[in-house]
């Protein structure tokens, strides 16, 4: 018997008034599984991105979480999907006025850790995306790279069940970008973390040979290498 | 929700009030202000009550009798703190001693004594005499009823204005400290955007991400009523004293018989008014699904 998905799209669509975004997606995303998502800006990667946390409800069609409807799930049951979802976006998002510390340590403070194991699995995870050293910074004292690694570091930092990572190397020269794309890479392999990554640059996914999907007019279609 | 957590969201709330110190300032200050002007009423109202109950209980009805002789009915009237029946003799005696005369002169003058017998009536509550007159005066045993009604009709009044103009008064002053919070909630609230939206994201309770702002607005009514408390106790204690040397016959409520009152009700107050004005301020952005 094939094993359940982690997330099935079945028959999604979805519109902001006239404007469809999505239409009719299928989509399976195993366990452990690492797939790109493709599409032109505002082809609508988010909005997928987002139906998978929750945050956006579907026009048509239902979006199943390890085999359970997610439309008949409470905000309770929500949220504590959310909690296993690490997030990584096109920009840091980063709270300014936080420490690099405080910044990685939210997800865990969300989920009442201890404060000593909150400061064991902080430092060790900045310790291991090689930003220790960066722990009582401010973010905006870090280079992008640094940032994104942070940022990278919150998503991990609460043992997610899925990494959803939104054009995480946008604006990293292409250097730290393969970078993140690696360190995502490693830990989908190693972690057996699911990851999803939505990107368009196109080159970097035509370097793997990891599955991935493209959005064009609202549909979603297997990616053959062609733009 | 944990202790731990609880701890950190109110550091979070303390936190919010720092980073906005404009905007938390002007708020403490308009918070103390409403506060010094709402305690200023309420202490004066106190006094004035004091006062005039002061007055009130000093209040005297005097019942003369048609014919001498004691009246058990007015005796037992509902309301009557002490009676004291006066015969004409004892009236007399009473006058001549009021006037500081000499033996038996005024008998002498007026040729015998035409005073009538009467009765001296404390009543418990002021409230109660207009309505203990209008009794007296139905009885056939009774000549005239004499009091200050001008007096207690006006200190009644008097009291009910008080009261009335207290509650309005009290009434704006609460909703406007309400008002003065939740602006400065909704401001922070407003700069906390991005934050609120990321936790929101990674699955925070709504109570979770509320609760700094309803600590944020309960401290900012805690520090002002402290702050309004502490000068509203020294300027009393100024005033009274001053009033015991400049009015010594007023009777002022002293500063020891109000301190604790003060404390709790400003404290209680402060802390409620917080609460409430920061729900106020946040209910449109309590995080909905």
């Amino acid at each position: 018997m094939a094993q359940m998905p982690l997330v099935y799209f079945s028959g999604v669509s979805k519109a902001f008034d006239d404007n469809v975004i999505l239409k009719n997606v299928e989509l399976a995303v195993p366990k452990a599984s690492f797939a790109f998502l493709l599409g032109a800006t505002g082809a609508g990667k988010s909005t997928l991105l987002k139906m998978i946390a929750g945050e956006i409800k579907p026009t048509k069609g239902k979006i199943y979480i390890k085999g359970q409807d997610i439309s008949k799930w409470s905000k309770a049951k929500r949220a504590s999907w959310r909690r296993r979802i690490g997030y990584v976006f096109q920009e840091d998002r980063l709270l300014s006025y936080h420490s690099v510390y405080e910044n990685v340590a939210l997800p865990l403070e969300i989920q009442e850790f201890s404060p000593r194991k909150i400061k064991d699995k902080v430092l060790s995870i900045l310790e291991v995306l090689g930003v220790g050293s960066k722990a009582y910074s401010l973010p905006e004292e870090l280079s992008g790279g640094e940032k994104q690694r942070v940022s990278l570091a919150r998503a991990l930092v609460a043992n997610p069940e899925i990494i959803i990572a939104d054009e995480p190397t946008a604006q990293l020269d292409p250097y730290t970008s393969k970078e993140i794309f690696n360190l995502l890479a490693s830990l989908n392999r190693t972690g057996r973390i699911t990851v999803i990554m939505a990107t368009h640059e196109w080159d970097l996914v035509r370097n793997t040979d990891l599955p991935a999907f493209i959005l064009r007019d609202g549909f979603l279609l297997p990616w053959e290498g062609k733009i | 929700m944990k202790i731990s957590t609880s701890f950190k969201l109110i550091g979070k709330g303390a936190g919010n009030l720092w980073r906005h110190k404009g905007s938390t300032f002007a708020a403490y200050i308009s918070i103390t202000i409403a506060l010094l002007v709402l305690g200023f009423f309420a202490l004066s109202w106190v006094n004035i009550l004091n006062l005039t109950n002061d007055l009130l209980n000093k209040l005297e009805v005097r019942v003369f009798l048609t014919k001498p002789g004691t009246v058990k009915k007015i005796e037992e009237l509902a309301g009557i703190e002490k009676w004291e029946y006066i015969n004409a003799d004892l009236a007399l005696k009473q006058i001549t001693e009021s006037y500081q005369l000499k033996g038996d002169y005024l008998k002498n003058v007026l040729g015998g004594n035409p005073l009538q017998a009467s009765y001296s009536l404390l009543v418990k509550d002021a409230q109660l005499i207009p309505d203990m007159v209008k009794t007296l005066k139905g009885m056939p045993e009774v000549d005239e009823v004499i009091y200050g009604g001008q007096t207690v009709d006006s200190l009644i009044n008097l009291q009910k204005i008080i009261g009335g103009f207290g509650l309005l008064l009290l009434f704006i002053l609460i909703l406007a400290i309400l008002l003065v919070v939740a602006n400065t909630l909704r401001l922070s609230f407003a700069v906390r955007r991005q934050e609120i939206a990321l936790e929101k994201l990674l699955g925070a309770s709504p109570l979770y991400i509320v609760s700094p702002f309803l600590w944020e607005g309960t401290l900012l009514g805690l520090i002002s009523a402290v702050s309004a408390i502490i000068i509203l106790l020294y300027s009393y204690r100024t005033f009274s004293g001053w009033i015991a040397l400049s009015f010594p016959y007023l009777p002022l409520k002293s500063l020891a018989s109000l301190r604790v009152s003060m404390l709790v009700i400003g404290i209680v107050l402060g802390v409620i008014m917080g609460f409430i004005g920061s729900i106020w301020g946040v209910r449109r952005y309590w995080p909905k699904e």
